[in-house]
């Protein structure tokens, strides 16, 4: 019935699975890794995650690597970028 | 089409494997904590034992460490990831 | 189970039930039609501060949004209401999806101008 773009955000989010993934939230925290799932609220698995932090001069630092799977709470997530981070 | 809550999202499915296993969990605040995972529920609340706690990795030296359950409240947590 | 006290209710008053829907009914309505930037370039403001410009791909009803050539706007990290841009620094992620639930504010960039740029020096 009603005129739905072609591109549907989830879809994309959806198409990202099992590739690199850069996940920002609202925070100056990010997070790369390979995109395992995700459910409706949009909550995410990543796995071999690396967590950063933009510091002042808006250059990301590293804050710790993870090994496995994580659950990151959908709560804060404010983008997620297919194919990760270029300079990472 | 879809039902509310999807009782095999992956999410919940990951929840159940890693009942048991040691986990790292952080808070919005910064506060990690590594400890073996007694239980958690669909709001991520989460029960841990043999708990340490570090600010933000744990190359930033023990601030505490606990004997008994840690309970985090499920609004606060940021992510809980395998060791 | 609200869903559950629902029903009930709606089995017990039926016609209490039907005027309430008829209240909230009209609500649920989208007031922006964002077909209309489709592949037009945007500004959005995010919770937490953050701005961010792209090309408008796609969206859904959750107002998530898909956007190309996405630019970020790296903000002062005290800066909560976001004004002003992190000494005009800024980032490329290319294409993006941003969430909905934490969406401020949407406008397109064609029909505005800057009419007052802070300096954080």
């Amino acid at each position: 019935m009603s005129l739905l773009p072609d591109v549907l955000p989830l879809e994309v989010i959806d198409k990202t699975i099992n590739q690199p993934v850069w996940i920002i939230l609202q925070s100056q925290r990010e997070f790369t890794g390979t995109l395992i799932g995700f459910d409706d609220f949009v909550n995410v698995i990543i796995e071999d995650a690396v967590e950063w932090v933009l510091n002042e001069e808006g250059e990301d630092e590293m804050i710790m690597t993870h090994h496995g799977r994580m659950l990151l709470s959908g709560n804060t997530i404010a983008m997620l970028v297919p194919g990760g981070k270029k300079n990472a | 089409m879809s039902t509310k809550t999807e009782t095999t999202s992956v999410s919940t499915q990951f929840l159940s494997n890693i009942i048991g296993k040691p986990v790292n969990v952080k808070l919005y605040s910064g506060m990690l904590y590594n400890g073996r995972l007694e239980s958690i529920d669909g709001f991520m609340n989460v029960a841990l034992s043999n708990t340490t706690e570090h600010y933000e990795n744990s190359s930033n030296g023990l601030l505490k460490s606990y004997n008994s359950d840690v309970f985090l409240r499920g609004t606060q947590v940021m992510y809980i990831s395998e060791v | 189970m609200s869903e559950t006290t629902k029903a009930q209710h709606q089995q017990q008053q039926p016609s209490q039930q039907q005027q309430r829907k008829k209240f909230e009914g009209p609500k649920r309505d989208a007031i922006v039609d964002l077909s209309k930037y489709k592949d037009s370039k945007v500004r959005v403001k995010l919770m937490g501060g953050k701005i961010v410009t792209g090309i408008l791909k796609g969206y859904d009803q959750l107002m998530n949004l898909v956007l190309d050539e996405t630019i970020d706007y790296l903000k002062n990290p005290d800066d909560e209401i976001g004004t002003a841009s992190l000494k005009n620094k800024s980032r490329s992620l290319g294409l993006t999806v941003v969430r909905g639930p934490l969406l401020v504010s949407l406008s397109p960039i064609d029909g505005s101008e800057v009419i007052y740029m802070q300096n954080n020096d």
